[in-house]
């Protein structure tokens, strides 16, 4: 956990009365079932857990910190620290895997500097490979880049997306950057031979994708707000 | 969360009313098959359909809808777009529906956002004249036909595009579980009830006592489809007559496999019937608190069954009192933590009590000492989703299909390189065959056939002469299981000949040893020591005894690990072993690699010729595989 030390991105501190709060929000519940939920809550708002989260679930819940940190470090899916501003998945299921992501691994490892699960030191771009599959095995590989799905990416196209990337975050630093100034260490390595490497099919990486947030958004706005139903007590 | 459904005529929230008798059910499904009827048989105006799951959202399927809605808008055109659940058609993905009055249900294919202008033209303004070729519109093409009530339903042919049931995806499948993909809203609790929906919930509740629903389906002999296949009626029954309160009902939704994704899909597109089939069995074995567990990598199937939940609650099928019954149920979704040994059921149970999941060893088996010590009966998605059924039309219904031994229908995902990536359902008894060539259409670019990977990560390899073989639970000569094949959760990958077996089994090994929890020594170490062997071999490093020393751990592994992940962790690497000898002899006698995939083998090879005899190791053994070189022997350990 000491790992938080060096980290720079941008990111909130997580504030604990707010863990307080969510784990207020499981006191009807054994403290063990509420273990999840309430990290679940803290990762959901924050992006990541640490280890004064854990101390005072621990203390909230009346659990031993012991108990709390091993259950926790179990999973892979909490973060010990922010992800970057973008992420950057590649699906290495075993549908993806026949058709080659070994190479874009390689070609995010070398480019970005970064390996699997972890965020470049800037704190802008995160790259996690994982093997759940996301059912788009007739596009593989398939990479997933801030909400927005890329098929059928090959070695160039990897490059495109990263070359894309650091045009958004690293250009107008590039441009200020007298030489010799730390701005010049570019974090993105240049893409071999990418002189005239053709971006023109990227897709604007900013532009999110909608999802069923938008659609409830949109169901909601078509009906009005709903009055409840009058059955709360069940539960 | 608003407790509401979405209305099908409006495209506007509803909200769920409670139902507090049988008789209040009665009526309200009497209504709604009216009004399903009405609105689907004899659509008023044009209505386009959007399936909405994880994949189809992957290719941009919500972007698809929102396109949808406001060009129909802007154009002034008075049409419905509505939400269902999806097809499994996954190669044809985003794929829309639309049906017009008087005219059967039509499927495009890849229907991307820049293409809704022109479907808008040509099948909603204009007249689908039903070309599959020459159309006007270029990059349009119709899928099939499908029925209004059914999938297979179609029989009204529009021009020359075929009928659902003549595509060869469709051909040999038998959709039980996904009658209703494609056709219901998963957000609309409305939907499902008009579809014949809770009507074996109110059966079981007041026509059937506990112990009938359990012989019912005992005698069903359904099997779980989480892996095991262990009779679900011998399960729940133990978990009747075992001591102790409260107890547990779990379903077990948390599938990490990197080739599985049925029970998403379930989630996704049938939330309903799974709330269903979960009630009714809590009910058989006497239990007043049940949890959905799932594991935290899918996002939609999480919201859309806590939707669900909420639906069935506001609804009056859980709570206090179900329906005037006396009973009280309460479920819960509750979201793991995600990793891929958290499906075992021991494990699942620490999950939930918020510890490390990690397997324990049995007995006590879950039935008796689960969650918290109490009685906890564990089933997978798909297991619980056939209750319904079963009690609907009874067991001789369900014996019917299958085979005699493997009775019902299989959810299958079929990934890697087919032509047809996507989910299916087959009865039990079909033949591998059907399975590669018909539902997945054959290999996709015509490359030959390699192999099939079966059981998600824990099976063994199909060649060509195996594909004759029966899909089924058993090991007869006849049935998958001989030749180490395996059902498990019915996720397949199919292989061209570009594929590396020793690339592979390195994968499947990799993926082993790495969510192996490490609690057991020989899962921990085995797993790990295996994969360092296979690592050698892809590098160049192999040595001829390993492959002995590869089937005599594997066996190891095997027989002394504690759950199922040990067990069947060496299975593709023992299969591949036996049935690819010749490719991991060439990587291991000559660093090579027919299929140029293993980068470190390609790379030795590339230096050779420059160097003849770089990367040459001596060898220690003769080179027909026989072993002389040293093997570590260990005392084979045999579990009764």
């Amino acid at each position: 956990m000491s790992d938080q030390a060096h980290h720079y991105a941008v990111a909130r501190e997580i504030d604990l009365s707010r863990v307080r709060e969510i784990c207020d929000q499981y006191r009807n519940i054994s403290p063990e079932e509420a273990l999840m939920p309430v990290f679940q809550g803290i990762q959901e708002e924050y992006g990541f857990v640490n280890e004064a989260a854990c101390y005072e679930v621990a203390h909230q819940l009346n659990l031993s910190p012991t108990q709390v940190y091993s259950s926790l470090t179990f999973y892979w899916i909490y973060k010990w620290r922010p992800g970057g501003k973008h992420r950057l998945f590649l699906c290495e299921g075993s549908g993806c895997y026949t058709t080659g992501t070994t190479r874009l691994r390689r070609v995010v490892e070398e480019r970005l500097g970064i390996g699997a699960g972890e965020t470049t030191f800037d704190g802008k771009i995160t790259f996690q490979p994982f093997s759940t599959c996301m059912g788009a095995c007739e596009w593989s590989p398939l990479v997933e880049l801030d909400g927005e799905f890329y098929g059928f990416v090959d070695e160039a196209r990897m490059n495109q997306l990263i070359d894309e990337l650091n045009r958004q975050e690293y250009d107008a630093a590039d441009q200020l950057a007298a030489p010799g100034s730390d701005a010049q260490y570019a974090l993105v390595a240049p893409a071999p031979n990418s002189g005239d490497a053709s971006t023109a099919n990227v897709a604007q990486i900013s532009e999110r994708a909608p999802s069923l947030t938008e659609y409830e958004a949109e169901q909601t706005a078509q009906s009005g707000p709903q009055p409840n139903s009058g059955n709360a007590d069940t539960r | 969360m608003s407790m509401s459904s979405i209305d099908m005529t409006t495209g506007a929230e509803r909200a769920v009313e409670k139902m507090s008798s049988r008789a209040d059910f009665e009526q309200v499904a009497q209504d709604e098959t009216a009004r399903w009827q009405r609105e689907y048989n004899n659509v008023a105006r044009p209505t386009v359909l959007i399936g909405i799951s994880s994949s189809s959202v992957a290719h941009g399927a919500w972007k698809v809808y929102f396109e949808f809605v406001n060009q129909l808008k802007q154009r002034g055109i008075a049409a419905d777009v509505r939400v269902v659940s999806e097809m499994g058609t996954n190669w044809a993905m985003p794929v829309v529906d639309i049906i017009k009055p008087g005219s059967p249900r039509i499927a495009y294919q890849i229907i991307t956002a820049d293409k809704v202008g022109a479907l808008i033209d040509r099948a909603i303004v204009g007249d689908e004249r039903g070309g599959m070729s020459g159309d006007p519109v270029k990059d349009i093409v119709p899928l099939c036909v499908y029925g209004h009530e059914a999938w297979d339903g179609g029989t009204v042919r529009v021009g020359d595009i075929p009928l659902a049931k003549e595509l060869p995806f469709y051909e040999v499948q038998q959709r039980i579980l996904m009658r209703d993909f494609g056709y219901v809203n998963p957000r609309n609790i409305y939907d499902y009830i008009g579809r014949g929906g809770y009507g074996s919930l109110t059966k079981a509740l007041f026509d059937m006592p506990p112990t009938d629903i359990i012989d019912t389906i005992k005698k069903s002999n359904l099997r779980g489809r989480g892996g095991a296949g262990f009779p679900a009626g011998t399960k729940w029954e133990g978990a009747r007559n075992a001591k102790g309160e409260p107890k547990y009902v779990v379903c077990n939704a948390h599938e990490g496999e990197p080739n599985v994704f049925k029970d998403r899909r379930i989630m996704e597109g049938e939330p309903h019937m799974l709330v269903e089939g979960m009630i009714i069995e809590a009910f058989a074995i006497g239990s007043h608190i049940g949890y959905i567990y799932i594991g935290d990598e899918y996002p939609l199937a999480i919201r859309t069954m806590e939707h669900a939940v909420e639906q069935a609650r506001a609804a009056g099928f859980l709570g206090k009192n179900i329906l005037g019954s006396g009973y009280d149920l309460d479920i819960q979704v509750y979201m793991g933590g995600g990793a891929y040994i958290s499906g075992e059921a021991s494990a699942l149970q620490f999950g939930i009590e918020g510890q490390r999941a990690m397997p324990r060893t049995k007995p006590p088996r879950s039935v008796e000492a689960g969650v918290f010590g109490k009685p906890t009966c564990v089933n997978n998605v798909e297991t619980m989703m056939y209750v319904p059924d079963i009690i609907r039309h009874g067991a001789d219904w369900f014996l019917a299909l299958g085979t005699a031994k493997s009775p019902g229908t299989k959810m299958v995902t079929l990934m890697g390189l087919p032509k047809y990536v996507g989910l299916s359902e087959v009865p039990l008894g079909t033949t591998m065959r059907d399975i590669v060539f018909k539902v997945g259409g054959g290999i996709r670019n015509d490359r030959p056939f390699k192999a099939i990977q079966t059981g998600g990560t824990s099976g063994g390899l199909m060649l060509d002469q195996h594909l004759d073989l029966q899909l089924t639970f058993d090991n007869g000569p006849q049935d998958m299981g001989s030749v180490k094949g395996v059902l498990g959760s019915g996720g397949f990958v199919v292989y061209d000949d570009s594929v590396s077996i020793v690339d592979m089994t390195r994968y499947w090994m990799r993926f082993n040893r790495y969510e192996s929890c490490g609690k057991c020594v020989p899962c921990r170490i085995g797993t790990k020591s295996l994969l360092d062997i296979l690592d050698r071999i892809a590098t160049g490093l192999g040595r001829v005894e390993d492959m002995d020393a590869l089937k005599e751990w594997s066996e190891h592994v095997i027989s002394m690990s504690l759950c199922g992940l040990g067990q069947a962790a060496p299975l593709p690497t023992l299969s591949a072993i036996e049935l690819f000898r010749d490719e991991f002899m060439e990587a291991i006698l000559n660093q090579n690699d027919p299929t140029g995939r293993n980068e470190a083998l390609v790379a030795i090879q590339q230096r050779r010729r420059l160097e003849p005899g770089y990367g040459r190791l001596p060898q220690l053994a003769t080179s027909n595989g026989s072993s002389q070189g040293k093997v570590i022997t260990l005392t084979p350990v045999t579990r009764k």
